[in-house]
Parts: C-alpha cells; sequence; structure tokens
C-alpha cells in the first residue's frame, strides 16, 4: 500500500476509535454521574449534601479532625441552632474553601466554624491531589473551578472527559447506592464518631519521632493562606459570624512561622479563633482519643458542650 | 519527563509526527535534540554526566578500532574506568563512605571522608551500561565504531529507552538509525496499542497496589503478618507491572517511528524456575550480565565449585547495580542463591517428583512449579522493597508467624484485586494461547477498536493519575 494510503487510513481509524472513545465517555460517564448523586450514605453523599443540600444554620468546616470531634446534636442543644458537620477525612484547608464558596453561593448561614490546625498551612502535594474530591461538582459548580484547577495546569483540560471526575469512585458509587450503606456508615448530621480508646504507649514513642518539619515542607503555602483570607472576607461581606476552632489534639505539632501567619489573618479580618490544643480537660487524657490526631465519642461529646459554652458567650 | 505525563503525550505526538514528516537525513537529529530535551526534563545539568561518558565512549570505540595490538585492551579499560567511575561517584560513593564509616567506628577510628550532597541521574545505570555494551562489543570486533557523533550520542540517549531501557546492544540499535522507516500502519497501530498496554500496566495496576504496598512497607513495623503478606504479592505485582509497563511504552514508542527494541519482559510469573524467571524478567538486563560479566568470568565452562561461585557473583553484583544499598545486594544474592541450590539439588528433586507421581501429573506440576518459583520470587522481593535489611528480616519473621488482622483498605484492595485479576487473564491467554506482545490481537475490525477503546476507558475509570516515577528510574 502507499504511504499516502497509510496516513489516510490511520487517521480513519483513529477518528472511529476517537469517536468510539468518546461515545463511551459520555455514556459512561452520565451514568456514574446519575449514581453518585444518588448515593444514599458514605463520604460522597456527605459532601454532595454538605455542597448541594444542607440549610443548616451553624456549618462545620475541616478535615477528619472535624468529621469526628464535632458532635452537631450537642451544638444544636446548646445552641438551639441546627448543624451540620461537613467535615471531610484527609482534605483540609483547600477543600473546605471550595464548599465554603459552594455553599455560601447557595444561602447564608449562620455560623461557619472552620477547624484549623495551624500547620496545615504549609505546603504539602497532598493537600492538591485530594482536590480531586471535588471533581464531580467542577461542572455544576462554576465557583469551586479555580480551586479544582489547583491540582495541575492540565487540569481542565482532563475534565472534557465525562468519565474522569469519577476516576477511581467507581467501587465506592456503586455500594454508596445500596441501602446496606446507610449502616455501613452511620453519620450523625455529619458527625462520624469514633469509640475506640487509643494505647498511650504507642503514641508516646511515636511521639518523640514526630516534627512538623519531617510531616510538613519548609514552606508555607501561599495558596492556602489566600484561602483563608478569602473565606474571612466571604464571611465578611455576607455578615456570617466565622469562627476558627483548634479543637482538641493529642500530640500537638507546634509551629512559630504558621501560628504569626494565622495570628495575622485573625487580626485583619478579626475572625474569633478558639485555641483548644493545650485545654487541659484533654491534655494527657488518652481516654478521650482515639489516636493521636484525633477524638473519640466521648472526647468529642465534651468538647461540643465546651465550644457551645464558648460559641454562646 | 514521565511516560505517564500529559507532558509525554504532547511530546509524544510532536516529535513522532516531525519525524515523519521530516526528509529522513535530518530525522536523527530530531531524535537526538527531543532526546536532550526529554532528559533535561528531568534535572538539566546532569545531561554534562551524559554528555561526558558519550564523549569518552565515542573516541574510545574510535580508538579501539584503529588501534592494535594489546593498545586495544587499554582503551577499552579506560573507557571501562570512566563509565565505571561515573556509577562509583554518583551512585556508590555515599554507600561505600557510610560502610567504611561503620567498618572504622567498629574498629575505634573516625571516617572523615564528606558525604556528597548529590541526586543520583536518573537512568544512570542504564545509559551507563549501554554505553559501556558498545565499547565492549567494539572492542570484541562484534560492532564497527560509529564515527557519526550524533548518531553515537543518540544511542545512548534514544529517548523511549533512555532512563530505565531496554538496555540495547550497538548491533540491534545503531544501523536503525541509517535505516528510513515509512509509516506502515500495523507497525505505528501495534506500537500504540503496547503504548496503552503499558500504561494501563503502570496506571491501573502498578500505581493502584503502590499505594497499599507503601503504606505497609513504610510502616511495616506496625502491620501482622497477613497484611505484610499481602503487601509483598502485591509487590511482586506491582514491580512487575511498573517496570514492564514502562518497557511497553518504550518498545511502543520506538516501534511507532520504525524502531525494533529488545524484548525485555516475557510473563516472568509463568516461569517454572528461578533459572526461567531470569530469562523472562529484565531480559535486557539478565543478558547483559550473562555476555559482558558471566562468560567474562568463564560462565559454566569452570570447576563446578567456580561455577557456583560465578552465578552467585552475577547474581549479587546484578543486586548492587539496582541500588546502592544492601537490601538489593541481599535481594541479588538471594537469586544467587536460589539458581545454585537448584543446580545442586536438581537430581533429588526429580527423584521427589517422581517418588510422588508429580512427574506423571505434567499439567499439576506445572501449576507447583509456577506457583513455588512465584513464592522464592516474593521471597526475594521482600529484601529488594524493604526500606532497612533489618525491616526485611521482621518482615519475614512476622509473614511466617501469619499473626493478626489484615489491614483492609477497601477501595484499594477492591481495585487492586480487579486489576490483577484482568492482568492474568491477559497473560494466560498470550502465555498459553496466542504469543503476542499485545493484550488483545482481534481480526474483527471493529471488535479491536472496541477492545482498546474498553482499555483506554479502563485506564481513565480505575487508573491512579497522582502515581509519580516509575520504580526503575532511581536506577
Amino acid at each position: 500500500m502507499l504511504k499516502g494510503n497509510y496516513y489516510k487510513r490511520f487517521l480513519v481509524n483513529l477518528l472511529v476509535f476517537l469517536g468510539l472513545l468518546f461515545a463511551f465517555d459520555r455514556a459512561l460517564g452520565f451514568i456514574l454521574q446519575q449514581l453518585y448523586f444518588r448515593q444514599v450514605a458514605g463520604e460522597y453523599y456527605r459532601a454532595t449534601y454538605s455542597i448541594d443540600s444542607t440549610n443548616a444554620e451553624i456549618l462545620i468546616f475541616g478535615s477528619s479532625r472535624a468529621s469526628h470531634h464535632y458532635v452537631p446534636e450537642v451544638l444544636e442543644e446548646n445552641l438551639h441552632l441546627s448543624t451540620y458537620n461537613t467535615g471531610r477525612d484527609g482534605n483540609y484547608l483547600l477543600y473546605n474553601y471550595a464548599v465554603i464558596k459552594a455553599v455560601t453561593e447557595r444561602y447564608i448561614p449562620k455560623m461557619i466554624i472552620l477547624d484549623l490546625n495551624p500547620v496545615a498551612l504549609f505546603y504539602r502535594k497532598d493537600d492538591y491531589d485530594r482536590l480531586s474530591t471535588l471533581l464531580p461538582y467542577y461542572g455544576s459548580h462554576p465557583e469551586i473551578r479555580t480551586i479544582v484547577g489547583l491540582r495541575s495546569k492540565y487540569e481542565r483540560f482532563k475534565l472534557y472527559s465525562s468519565l474522569y471526575p469519577y476516576n477511581s469512585l467507581s467501587l465506592s458509587i456503586l455500594v454508596g447506592n445500596l441501602e446496606i450503606s446507610k449502616r455501613l456508615y452511620v453519620s450523625e448530621e455529619g458527625y462520624l464518631p469514633f469509640y475506640k480508646k487509643m494505647d498511650p504507649i504507642s503514641i508516646s514513642s511515636k511521639q518523640t519521632k514526630d516534627n512538623p518539619e519531617e510531616i510538613y515542607s519548609d514552606s508555607i503555602d501561599s495558596y492556602k493562606i489566600a484561602a483563608l483570607q478569602d473565606i474571612a472576607e466571604i464571611c465578611l461581606k455576607k455578615k456570617i459570624p466565622l469562627v476558627f476552632v483548634f479543637s482538641p489534639i493529642y500530640a500537638k505539632l507546634n509551629n512559630e512561622l504558621a501560628n504569626n501567619k494565622l495570628n495575622t489573618i485573625l487580626k485583619t479580618y478579626n475572625v474569633k479563633y478558639l485555641d483548644f490544643s493545650e485545654d487541659t480537660t484533654f491534655v494527657n487524657h488518652p481516654q478521650y482519643f482515639q489516636d493521636e490526631s484525633h477524638m473519640n465519642d466521648d472526647g468529642a461529646r465534651i468538647f461540643s458542650k465546651k465550644l457551645a459554652g464558648y460559641l454562646i458567650h | 519527563m514521565l511516560f505517564n505525563s500529559i507532558n509525554f503525550a504532547f511530546f509524544f505526538v510532536i516529535v513522532t509526527t516531525l519525524y515523519f514528516i521530516l526528509p529522513h537525513k535530518y530525522r536523527w537529529m530530531l531524535l537526538l535534540s527531543g532526546s536532550c530535551y526529554f532528559y533535561m526534563a528531568f534535572i538539566p545539568v546532569y545531561i554534562l554526566i551524559l554528555g561526558f561518558t558519550i564523549i569518552v565512549d565515542y573516541f574510545a570505540g574510535i580508538l579501539l578500532e584503529d588501534t592494535e595490538g594489546k593498545h586495544r585492551k587499554y582503551w577499552l579499560i579506560a573507557s571501562l574506568i570512566a563509565n565505571i567511575g561515573v556509577l562509583a561517584v554518583f551512585k556508590y560513593y555515599n554507600f561505600l563512605n557510610e560502610n567504611l564509616s561503620v567498618l572504622l567506628n567498629s574498629i575505634g577510628y573516625q571516617n572523615h571522608t564528606p558525604h556528597l550532597g548529590i541526586l543520583l541521574p536518573i537512568g544512570l545505570s542504564f545509559h551507563t551500561f549501554q554505553a559501556m555494551s558498545y565499547t565492549i562489543e567494539v572492542y570484541r570486533g562484534k560492532q564497527k565504531a560509529e564515527r557519526n557523533f550524533g548518531i553515537y550520542a543518540l544511542y545512548v540517549m534514544f529517548y523511549p529507552q533512555l532512563v530505565a531501557g531496554p538496555i540495547e546492544r550497538p548491533q540491534n540499535l545503531i544501523h536503525q538509525f541509517y535505516e528510513k522507516h515509512y509509516f506502515e500502519y500495523a507497525r505505528v497501530v501495534e506500537g500504540l496499542k503496547l503504548m496503552v498496554w503499558g500504561l494501563f500496566m503502570k496506571l491501573v495496576i502498578a500505581d493502584r497496589l503502590a499505594i497499599y504496598v507503601n503504606s505497609v512497607y513504610n510502616n511495616a513495623g506496625e502491620h501482622s503478618g497477613k497484611t505484610l503478606a499481602l503487601a509483598t504479592v502485591f509487590f511482586a505485582f506491582q514491580i512487575y507491572c511498573d517496570f514492564a509497563g514502562y518497557s511497553n511504552i518504550a518498545i511502543g514508542a520506538a516501534k511507532v517511528m520504525g524502531f525494533k527494541l529488545m524484548t525485555n519482559f516475557n510473563r516472568p510469573y509463568f516461569s517454572r524456575s528461578i533459572s526461567e524467571f531470569w530469562k523472562r524478567w529484565h531480559i535486557s538486563l539478565s543478558t547483559w550480565f550473562k555476555d559482558y560479566l558471566y562468560i567474562s568470568l568463564g560462565g559454566n565452562r569452570v570447576s563446578i565449585p567456580r561455577w557456583y561461585l560465578n552465578l552467585f557473583l552475577v547474581f549479587t553484583i546484578s543486586g548492587l547495580w539496582h541500588g546502592a544499598n544492601w537490601t538489593y545486594i541481599i535481594w541479588g544474592a538471594i537469586n544467587g542463591f536460589y539458581l545454585v541450590f537448584a543446580i545442586v539439588t536438581e537430581k533429588p528433586r526429580k527423584q521427589l517428583n517422581h517418588l510422588i507421581h508429580l512427574d506423571r501429573l505434567p499439567k499439576i506440576h506445572r501449576v507447583v512449579q509456577i506457583l513455588t518459583t512465584f513464592v522464592l520470587a516474593c521471597f526475594a522481593w521482600i529484601f529488594f522493597r524493604a526500606n532497612t535489611v533489618q525491616d526485611a528480616w521482621n518482615i519475614t519473621l512476622h509473614i511466617l508467624q501469619m499473626k493478626g488482622s489484615l489491614y483492609i483498605d477497601n477501595a484499594t484492595i477492591g481495585y487492586g484485586l480487579i486489576a490483577i485479576f484482568l492482568l492474568i487473564v491477559v497473560e494466560i491467554r498470550r502465555e498459553f494461547y496466542q504469543h503476542s506482545p499485545l493484550p488483545v490481537n482481534s481480526h474483527h475490525w471493529i471488535a479491536e477498536h472496541l477492545s482498546y477503546v474498553t482499555l483506554v476507558v479502563l485506564i481513565i475509570v480505575l487508573g491512579v493519575f497522582d502515581g509519580g516515577q516509575f520504580i526503575y528510574f532511581q536506577f
């Protein structure tokens, strides 16, 4: 066959291949999208509920230290305001920033509580990778697109695929659509209780090894600082009381640089900051913790009551 | 520039398109400049090291050809010293220095030799070995010295196999740079299919399993024997899919442009013995060691004890080639021991098989052999993957005890098992029914298209896109 014919044959076949790929991508992407947003329980359901449905008066944001520490039921009892915990395991400030942006586009809550450990202001590549959890909302929420775009410079091109937002989610989506998942993922208004008590011996040996420099990089992340500032500005503009909370922690990683950055923002935007990291009710009380970073249900209930007391005042 | 990055996709499309557009006489220049760009995308300054070995070996080759008598040997030695010297400085200096410190400390002396704060150039061991094979072949008279400096540089730097092989021989590759390659539909498509399969192996299997393996092996002391056993089996598949995936992309990318690189993997986990395993695993390195070290040491044409020693030495050095760490050396030594042990026990094993009638059940015998070889390979992989030798011992002991509960990471284990299942299905088909490097070979036009569309869809749905670089880049 002549060379020119090879090119032609190749191009025709390439077009057919791309056409089929496009069709499969759209069809399967549509199915996964439908299944994703129909989940009845699980962390993806909680994310969708936080972004698209909740109308709670108090919203709690943060990572696993929010989802396992703040008991909406206790806060509601004491503050008489409906509460929802949007905290999500493994997702930090940038994720919270996106969810706050999406929620405040929809309605204005009466208070936003952001659980924040200052060392999380350091740069960590993982925090950007984990923004993948926002991919399913990219199409329907233009306000979060710039945040999702922080993942990589090619992110918006990848999102031409309808399947890509559901990458690595298919098994979770299937489980999230089963009724049984309601029993597997028990959440009380977003709160995910831990019931174990930690073993202080294993933690104390580990504590000596950990320090912020080993866990985080050596530079404060300017995007995270900008996100924090923007959260404060959104709340200021929409007149939403904003409270930063450093919830109790068993193994605290202190870093002056992060503390200073946070203090500057607190002063600039006149944001309330409640620091429970050295609260004697929790310090050296392993019975209130599941592990070095997370409280168990006993600790979370005591903390939530204490927090409600501060918020009343 | 990683093969599993969007940057590479752009690079590949641009270079390949230009390759077919340009007249033949300019193509090597395009490939050379493209390869320089590809290498400099990692750490630009390290191209100077590559440049040094290229210049040394280029002139060594010419001098080897133009010189007669024993002086030829001197040029070969000079070239080998330059190449091994670069490896010694960049890869082994700190390792040797640290071990020297331990040794001197144990007898009450201090070692004041400074530690070098340098990063290992990517793929150094690969292109150094490829360069060495050139001068050795010229010395042996099996390859003519390459007079065109650009072509020689391209032989060392050809981007598909520059950073992780296959480690080519000059007889196979250099002449291909002079041949005119046309755009042949079947070849181009086969190359692209190999690349897709390589990406599937890397993104869907290797990088998925890496999540479980890394979280377990990096905290080995905190996991049970069952978890460590599962992580070890996962690592066996991870390293295979990582490296064979890379090789498939490399071979596929070269094939699209008309270059035929050597096969590097041949379904190694279907091997019936460790000896066969090494004929199917990282073939370009195994044959390198066989051709240039094992045979030079006398191979098996020596006394029996010396033969055993040769085998053991070659595999131990092969371990050291992988990395400057005792874990790699022990991994190599274990494989050397396996081979010697297999030779020594060949007769009694045959007698045992006869005694238990296994030799009368060839299919079952084959399955037993395959499983035994896999378990032996897994045991050796513990040392390859463990962060320290102490970790490796502890992991081995924990696995033997098999106590404690299994660490469950639902998503990773779920996707990992699906991926391994798909791999095994494809490999069984290729091993027993259709001996093709491609995962799917259909004569039906639409079935062919649909199968590769499915493969791409599976990559998008199941692939790990934040997985990072290939394991063998560090070597």
